[in-house]
This record gives C-alpha cells, sequence and structure tokens, in this order.
C-alpha cells in the first residue's frame, strides 16, 4: 500500500505538535488515488484526552469531523472515506505500542465502523522541525504492514523554478 | 485489556527521575503560621508535630447490616461516612489541627500548635480524641446501623511533610515515624479507647507501657488533657449538627450508576451524594514496605531528605502508572507510601469478573516489575532505596466510589467490603509478595489459581512470570496479550488479502480508541 502524503497535512502536523507535551491525535480521511494507493485529504484535531503516554480519541468530536466531510464530498464513499488514526509520541519512538495495535484490531474487527482496512500514523517532531512518523495498516485476521509514504511536493513556486531552470 | 513492558516504564521511570534533580529537591524546618497547603512536587518540610489517627473499628459490621451487599448497605455505610466526614471537619477547624486525610473509615490530622509545647499538643490531640469518640458513640441513636467504635493512635515528634500530589486536594502528606507509628497504635488491635507511643506518653508525663496497643489511656489521664486543653467544641453541639445532618440528608440522596470500563475515563473530581459510582470491580493496595525505616535514617540531614523525597514521588507514580496507563485502571488516592486503585473490565451494567481478575493480576505483577526497574534506576541515579520491599494485595467485589464531606472540601472515598479486604490481603504480605482475596480467587481462571495456590499468596510475582503462567493455563487475557505481541513483529501481508478498498458507505469508529 501507498500513503500520500500532501504538504500541508505535515505542515498542519508541525504545528499542531510544536511544544506539545501531551498526545494528541483524530481520525484521517483519504481519497482512493487508484490501485493500492491512498491520498489522506484531512485530517482533525483532537488536543485534549491525551496525557504525555496516551491519548483517547473522543468519538463524538471524530463524528462531527467525518459527518462534515462526507458531506462536503458528496457522499462518494467509495472515493472519499475514513482511512485511520493518527496521534503523536512526544516522548517515545513513533512507532505502534501493544495499546495501539490492540486499538487498531478492534476498529478493524468492529462491524460498526465498517471499514475494510485502517492505516495507523503516529508522529514524533524533533528540533521543532523535522518531522518522523510511522504508518501501519491494519487488516481483520492478517498482522500489520509497513506502509509507504509518499510525501507530495509543494507546487514550485518562481523562485524554486527559477533555480531548476539555474541548474540546468 | 492492558499490557506492560520494560521499556516503557523505564523511559517513564527515568523521566520523572530527571523531572526531580536533587538539587531542585528543597528540605525546609517547619516555622510558626508555614501554609503546608498546596506545597509543591520539589519542597518538603520537617515537622515537629502530634499525629492522630481515628478509625472505626467495625466499619465491618456496618457494612454487613444486610446479609447482601447490595445498595442499601452502600448507602447507610456511606450516609454514616458522609456525617463523620462533616463532624470530623467541623471538630478539626474548631480544635485549629491540620487536615491530612480521611481514608473511608481513618482519619489522619497533625497538631502543630501551640508550637513551643509538645506536652500542651499532646494533651490536645488526647482531648480531641475523646471528642471524637463520644460523638460518635452517640451515632447509633435512631440509626440504622450500629453506633461506631473508635481506636485512636496518638505519636509526637519530627516527620516530613511533602505534596500529596491529587488534583483538587492539596493536603501534605506526612512521612516518618509518629505518623506510621500513630496509624500503628490506632490499627493495633480490636479495643476501642485512645492509645498513645511511649514518646507521646512520655510527653505528658505518663509512665512507659510495656505493651501499647494493650495500654489505653483510662479516664482520669483523659481527663487532665481535657482541662488541660479546655477545647471551644461540645459533643452535644457536635451531635446537634449531626442529628440536623441526617434529617436533611435522607438516604435516598445517594444516587448510584455504573461507569462504563475502562476506570481511566472516570473522574473522580466530579463525583458527588447524588453522582456516586457502584459495580463489581477488583480493588488494589500496593504499599511500599520498609519506607518507614527508610525514611527515619534519611530524613535528619537535608541530602538524605532529598533521596526519600525523589524515592517516594518516583516510585509512587510508576505505581500509579502502571495502574492507569498500562491496564487503564484509576488510583483512588494516595495513602502515604501506599497506592489504592480500582479495576473493571466489561461494561458499565455487568463486569467481566474472570477478565477483570486476570487483568488486576497482571496489573499488580507489573507494578511489582516496574517497582523493580524503578529501584534500580534510582540507585543508578545516586538514591539508594534498595532496602524497600513492594506489598500488594487484591479482591474482587461490588465496590463504591464517591466523594464526601463538606461542600467545596469533598473527599475521595471508595468503600466496600472487597475494598477493605484487599487492604487485609495486602497486610499480609512480606515485601516480595502479592495477595489475592478470597472472593476474586474464587472467580479466576484456571491460570490465576495456578499462580496463587490455595495459600492465594505469591512471592516475586512479575509481569514475565504472572503473563506466562496464566497464558501456560489458557488464560484468555494472558494469551489475548501474548497474541498481540506475536501480530506486533511487522510481516508482510500474505498475498491471499483482499485488495485495498474502501466500503460504498460511511465508515468511521464509533467508540473512544485508547492509544498509548
Amino acid at each position: 500500500m501507498e500513503l500520500i502524503l500532501p504538504r500541508k497535512i505535515t505542515d498542519l502536523l508541525r504545528r499542531e505538535l510544536r511544544g506539545r507535551r501531551n498526545e494528541i491525535g483524530g481520525v484521517m480521511v483519504a481519497e482512493h488515488v487508484g490501485g493500492e494507493t491512498f491520498r489522506i485529504v484531512e485530517l482533525s484535531v483532537q488536543r485534549s484526552g491525551g496525557t504525555t503516554l496516551h491519548f483517547i480519541r473522543d468519538p463524538e468530536q471524530s463524528k462531527a469531523f467525518l459527518s462534515d466531510f462526507f458531506a462536503r464530498t458528496g457522499g462518494n464513499y467509495r472515493r472519499f472515506n475514513y482511512i485511520g488514526e493518527w496521534h503523536s509520541h512526544p516522548t517515545f519512538e513513533p512507532v505502534p505500542s501493544r495499546n495501539d495495535i490492540q486499538a487498531m484490531y478492534q476498529i478493524v474487527e468492529d462491524p460498526e465502523v465498517g471499514a475494510n482496512f485502517a492505516v495507523l500514523i503516529i508522529v514524533r517532531l524533533f528540533f521543532r522541525r523535522s518531522l518522523k512518523m510511522s504508518a501501519t495498516l491494519f487488516r481483520a485476521g492478517l498482522p500489520p504492514e509497513r506502509v509507504v509514504v509518499l510525501l507530495e511536493r509543494k507546487t514550485p513556486g518562481l523562485f524554486s523554478r527559477l533555480r531548476i531552470l539555474f541548474k540546468k | 485489556m492492558g499490557t506492560w513492558n520494560s521499556g516503557r516504564a523505564t523511559k517513564r521511570i527515568d523521566a520523572k527521575i530527571d523531572s526531580l534533580p536533587l538539587k531542585d529537591i528543597e528540605i525546609k524546618e517547619y516555622v510558626r503560621e508555614t501554609d503546608l497547603s498546596g506545597l509543591s512536587g520539589n519542597t518538603a518540610y520537617r515537622v515537629d508535630g502530634v499525629h492522630l489517627y481515628a478509625d472505626i473499628l467495625n466499619l465491618k459490621d456496618i457494612l454487613n447490616v444486610t446479609t447482601v451487599e447490595g445498595e442499601t448497605c452502600h448507602k447507610r455505610t456511606l450516609r454514616f461516612l458522609n456525617m463523620h466526614y462533616r463532624a470530623a471537619h467541623r471538630i478539626i477547624g474548631a480544635v485549629e489541627s491540620i487536615f491530612v486525610d480521611f481514608h473511608n473509615q481513618r482519619l489522619h490530622t497533625v497538631f502543630t500548635k501551640p508550637y513551643d509545647d509538645e506536652a500542651k499538643r499532646v494533651r490536645r490531640a488526647v482531648a480531641t480524641a475523646q471528642l471524637i469518640i463520644d460523638v460518635l458513640a452517640r451515632t447509633g441513636e435512631d440509626a440504622d446501623h450500629p453506633a461506631a467504635k473508635v481506636r485512636v493512635g496518638i505519636d509526637t515528634g519530627k516527620a516530613l511533610a511533602v505534596n500529596n500530589g491529587r488534583r483538587g486536594h492539596r493536603e501534605p502528606l506526612f512521612l516518618g515515624r509518629p505518623a506510621n507509628h500513630a496509624a500503628k497504635r490506632a490499627g493495633g488491635g480490636s479495643a476501642q479507647g485512645i492509645f498513645l507511643t511511649n514518646e507521646a506518653r512520655k510527653a505528658i508525663g505518663l509512665a512507659e507501657a510495656q505493651d501499647v496497643d494493650k495500654t489505653p489511656l483510662n479516664a482520669e489521664e483523659i481527663a487532665k488533657s481535657q482541662q488541660a486543653a479546655r477545647l471551644d467544641v461540645t459533643v452535644d453541639g457536635i451531635v446537634k449538627d449531626w442529628t440536623e445532618d441526617l434529617k436533611n440528608n435522607p438516604i435516598g440522596d445517594f444516587v448510584f450508576s455504573g461507569h462504563t470500563p475502562p476506570f481511566s475515563t472516570l473522574d473522580i473530581e466530579t463525583l458527588s451524594v447524588k453522582n456516586s459510582r457502584r459495580q463489581d470491580a477488583a480493588s488494589i493496595y500496593g504499599d511500599l514496605d520498609g519506607f518507614t525505616v527508610y525514611v527515619g535514617a534519611n530524613m535528619g540531614t537535608d541530602a538524605g531528605a532529598k533521596h526519600v523525597v525523589r524515592a517516594l514521588h518516583v516510585l509512587r507514580s510508576e505505581l500509579d502508572a502502571v495502574l492507569h496507563e498500562d491496564f487503564q485502571g484509576r488510583k483512588i488516592r494516595f495513602i502515604g507510601d501506599c497506592i489504592h486503585g480500582v479495576l473493571a473490565e466489561g461494561t458499565a451494567q455487568t463486569t467481566d469478573a474472570v477478565e477483570t481478575i486476570s487483568s488486576m493480576t497482571l496489573c499488580a505483577a507489573a507494578m511489582r516489575s516496574s517497582f523493580k526497574i524503578a529501584l534500580k534506576r534510582l540507585k543508578d541515579m545516586g538514591t539508594d532505596a534498595s532496602s524497600l520491599g513492594l506489598q500488594i494485595g487484591f479482591e474482587y467485589g461490588p465496590i463504591t466510589v464517591t466523594r464526601l464531606g463538606m461542600k467545596g472540601g469533598l473527599v475521595r472515598c471508595a468503600v466496600s467490603r472487597g475494598i477493605l479486604n484487599s487492604e487485609q490481603e495486602q497486610g499480609r504480605c512480606k515485601g516480595n509478595q502479592t495477595a489475592i482475596g478470597a472472593s476474586a480467587y474464587s472467580k479466576s481462571s484456571h491460570g490465576v489459581h495456578a499462580l496463587f495456590g490455595e495459600m492465594r499468596i505469591r512471592g516475586d510475582l512479575d509481569y514475565e512470570t504472572a503473563l506466562n503462567g496464566m497464558a501456560g493455563k489458557n488464560d484468555t487475557v494472558a494469551r489475548a496479550i501474548k497474541t498481540a505481541a506475536g501480530a506486533s513483529l511487522l510481516k508482510p501481508a500474505s498475498s491471499a488479502a483482499a485488495p485495498l478498498s474502501f466500503p460504498d458507505r460511511p465508515a468511521g469508529p464509533t467508540k473512544p480508541g485508547g492509544f498509548a
């Protein structure tokens, strides 16, 4: 599986993680681009409910975020839908803990959630700028799988285009 | 279902040690009118005072007014304790002692006034003890439970006052010999009366007792203290307020509901008489063994006292983290060097007894594993607390959690037969032992049975031992943890997996997600 992460999402994560000692997180929505490639469109940011070591995602907040997203995407669920969860590890390596793995299996095994799979992204900010992350795919009855994350570049501005031209 | 791992515990412990550098810990002498409320986590005072513990001996009888431990007996007990807390609050306000804590039926208060007269402080404590006894003796009048039987322990000397670290509760915590010995005298037998340590006896000119736990003050000795103390509050005045309280607080005021597990999401600070919790759960007590001796040996010098403060905060906070963060339980309170907490698995209406007891067994074992790591990390950082042990006891049954007392100063209270039993189970342990109560043992899985044996007690029960032992006997919780641990080794997905796609309907979580 490939997951495209747009620049606006990484910028948002950097802004939200800066200076925070408690875990934050939320849900992610994505666009199915084709094949096994998905592109994150938006993510919700829940700033409460976390400690330095733990984060509890509030279902009400995520429900409101998802309802709004589905309304804006016209109920085109095959293309735009919930893709999974994210949270921060401000003090630990950004890799899934046992609790994270259990929580993700509960999600993919819960018929009420209705997802065929779910991705967990864990992020950590180093030196206020550098974003380190892991992305893991979960499917019911299957072991977790690492996800290839592709960082989407910003459209080059005039300065960048001139620099590219100069380099040539 | 919670899990524990040594890497996470070590990081947590190191972070706590790092947050308490010795150079930042301040040890001060308690002087006239020092305000001990709202102490910071790295400040401690040496306080010369008289410690009073008042214990209600027959709380079990009050809890046992009905055969079944149902809502009625819990309501009666909580209403009784509510009025007891209010009466004690009035008494403490009148005699100007420092309120430390109510741990269910056990009151701890400290007399620091008059500042330069130890004998007068002890006499004031004795007179207050008699006042409490006289008030509670009349609580059976027209009530639906027996009158309370009270045993008071009193000691005098220097103790270390530190921050107790509870949100909404800013009382200090007293560590050291006088606090511990007063508590021991209060819990030293089943006879009612006022029991002084020999230090306290000497302070008011009494002869040393051969056995302090069997030598209560006689009527003449008490009267002498009452005359000297001349308290401004009377039994009749307090009982009159009590009677008013009884009239204004009908038993129907207590409203119970179950909390949807995990207990880690329970905000105890929102609870009250009309918003109390009641459900089946496991209750645990984890007590540092040898801590009073450790405090006594180290509190004489500033350097030693700093190590005491650091060891206490690191060990207590790690035990709390194991309960709360690793196993999603909830700490009710720290009682000195002891933690009391609860844990449940299931729903608000139906607790899964077997799963709850398995989780609590693993939690208790994880506490011991974390405790060992914490001692090692503390030693590596120069704080040698290796003389300490950890006694753990737990039990299963109906529990109540609420807050009682005066408006604006409500005190946490979690009481039931099971909670009293869990404390007793902890009391029968040595520093390396864990004990399970009879009720929990009878409802537990084969895996838990095998761990504890018929004596219901086990030495050196750490997390790996418990997890492997229970999983080997098909304990579902232990097996699930092992399976999840195996799954966490990130393997490539099998080729048989269906292609990834979104469903043709809105997807999304409907329940809270707990991540760590």
